[in-house]
């Protein structure tokens, strides 16, 4: 399966909503790296609403934020495998990431995923397919424990 | 405008003051850095924290405070939670665009800082320095600067025997160690490491007992249970004494009496005194289940823990007697003693076993003077003794030894 397999795939309308989003379009070469995998698994990330909304899903890219940062990268969103490495988080940032840990079941339709654990060793890539907007990604998230 | 938000009063900070900020050490990254260490354009080392993201205006505001390198270490190594960290140091606020360049940046003293604006107090910097236990202490004659010795002494208590009787229950049937004093990789298990004291209440935070490297020092590793086991057993017990503790249920229908004696046992000793500087107990920590709210024990709580106590103690079949007599044989390593010369016994003299190291003292003064001592000790379904109580066997003291608390 590759990026481009997922532009064919027929999900489920109310998770996801078509749109022509330019992430996968503007993908740069070898983006997602090579290593990544389809997703899959249970992942979390801290947000500000309950439910989860889209302002709390969206990328740099999205966000016309780190614009000095890896491009690829900028094209991921930051997820946790770990729930307590999330809890952490929302203890440690509540200005930012506030108090809400939010948690998904992945599957290889909803993009890919690939282990960048730096200082966090749950932390992960997570590449969003095309057809999931950030609405769609919210939707998928439902938050588990406020902190 | 309060001090947080005002970016434009005299407190302002010239940028080229500043500097770039550019990170020198990221130490938290997520969608970006979020901690991290830079120069100013001075060259002073600062830590900068992420605290919000302000989407309307598109900036991320840090707090940027000046530090040192071995305050970062501190944080590195979990001696000190970011909150502390960022305490240390003069404190700036800096907006930066989100090209990551600073904009704006303004002077703050730290306590003008909202409060849920920064890390919950006792955060560490990354998830696997969070300590596995957090005791902390408090009372009304519990201030900064003004502790009382005792405070510190409960703390010690807890730190070094508090789950003894806990872990001892939960490696019941690894028979070598059933009387006397447990063996040294026993006593590794709880008595846990301080990884960091705070004051003001007093707070001692403790790491987890690493078990990788001791589960081939075992002399029978092939006996079940496991170190891991019989960790993962003594904990799952602590939590479910800690949850019955504060709350209004009896002790379960069908409860295991051995293993509720130790959970009742470790309790008492966490808890607050009935008297004394320490009034509440707040209990968290991945090892007891609760990183975000501690529990609270209450004097409330001590009192439920020791009627519990009492009460399981009278349904238990033994004996308790008082005996008086000359320590003469006292094993150090085995905590165990023999009395002599006692009055009513065929053998004219008895073993006992200390309950912990606590009762020493007395024990070891007793058998270097060859004093006579009133030992208050009870029996189960063992041969042996246990000391609950020993005191010198003087006139004015020999009346008010009774039964064991």
């Amino acid at each position: 399966m590759t990026p481009d397999d997922l532009k064919d795939t027929n999900l489920d309308s109310n998770e996801v909503e078509d749109n022509d989003s330019l992430l996968e379009d503007d993908l740069p070469p070898n983006c997602p790296p090579p290593d990544a995998e389809p997703a899959n698994g249970t992942v979390f990330r801290c947000c500000k609403n309950n439910p989860p909304a889209a302002s709390d899903m969206l990328t740099h890219v999205e966000r016309e934020q780190a614009l000095n940062a890896d491009p690829c990268l900028r094209r991921a969103l930051s997820v946790l495998r770990s729930e307590e490495d999330a809890r952490h988080q929302a203890r440690l940032f509540r200005g930012w990431k506030t108090k809400f840990v939010a948690k998904a079941e992945l599957t290889r339709q909803h993009g890919w995923c690939l282990a960048t654990p730096a200082r966090l060793p749950s932390h992960t890539s997570w590449w969003p397919a095309k057809s999931l907007n950030p609405q769609a990604r919210a939707s998928l998230f439902t938050v588990t424990c406020e902190v | 405008m309060a001090p947080w938000s005002n970016g434009k009063s005299d407190r302002t900070v010239p940028l080229d003051v500043v500097g770039k900020l550019t990170p020198k050490e990221v130490l938290y990254d997520f969608d970006g850095p979020c901690i991290f260490t830079a120069e100013t354009a001075f060259g002073t080392l600062v830590l900068a924290y992420l605290a919000e993201d302000l989407e309307e205006e598109r900036r991320l505001r840090y707090i940027v405070s000046t530090t040192s390198p071995a305050t970062i270490e501190d944080m590195k190594r979990g001696a000190l939670s970011v909150r502390e960290a960022l305490r240390r140091g003069s404190v700036w606020i800096v907006d930066f665009d989100y090209a990551l360049d600073p904009k704006d940046a303004w002077s703050i003293a730290f306590d003008e800082i909202p409060d849920d604006i920064l890390p919950v107090p006792g955060t560490m910097l990354w998830p696997h320095l969070e300590p596995g236990l957090c005791v902390k202490l408090d009372g009304e004659d519990i201030r900064e600067g003004s502790i009382p010795a005792s405070v510190f002494l409960q703390a010690a208590e807890i730190a070094a025997k508090a789950f003894k009787p806990i872990f001892e229950w939960a490696a019941r049937d690894l028979r070598e160690f059933k009387d006397g004093r447990p063996p040294n990789w026993l006593r590794d298990l709880y008595g846990l490491p301080t990884q960091r004291v705070a004051f003001g209440s007093l707070e001692v935070a403790f790491g987890r007992v690493d078990v990788g490297s001791r589960q081939t020092q075992l002399a029978f590793p092939e006996i079940l249970p496991t170190v891991v086991e019989i960790q993962e057993a003594a904990w799952e017990a602590v939590r479910e004494g800690l949850q019955w503790a504060i709350g209004g249920e009896s002790l379960p229908a069908e409860h295991d009496t051995d293993k509720w004696l130790a959970i009742l046992e470790s309790l008492k000793r966490i808890a607050p005194p009935s008297t004394g500087a320490v009034s509440n107990v707040h209990v968290s920590g991945n090892l007891v289940g609760r990183t975000d709210r501690p529990i609270t024990l209450s004097r409330r709580s001590t009192k439920r823990i020791r009627d519990a106590l009492t009460d399981l103690k009278r349904r238990q079949p033994g004996e308790l007697r008082l005996f008086k007599g000359r320590v003469r044989e006292l094993d150090l390593d085995q905590l165990t003693m023999i009395l002599r010369g006692v009055e009513g016994d065929p053998n004219n003299e008895v073993s006992f076993e200390l309950e912990d190291d606590s009762l020493l003292e007395i024990a070891r003064d007793a058998h270097y003077h060859q004093i006579e001592v009133v030992v208050a000790a009870q029996r189960t379904d063992k041969n042996i003794w246990t000391v609950a109580r020993i005191e010198f066997s003087l006139p004015e003291n020999t009346s008010d030894i009774g039964e064991p608390s």
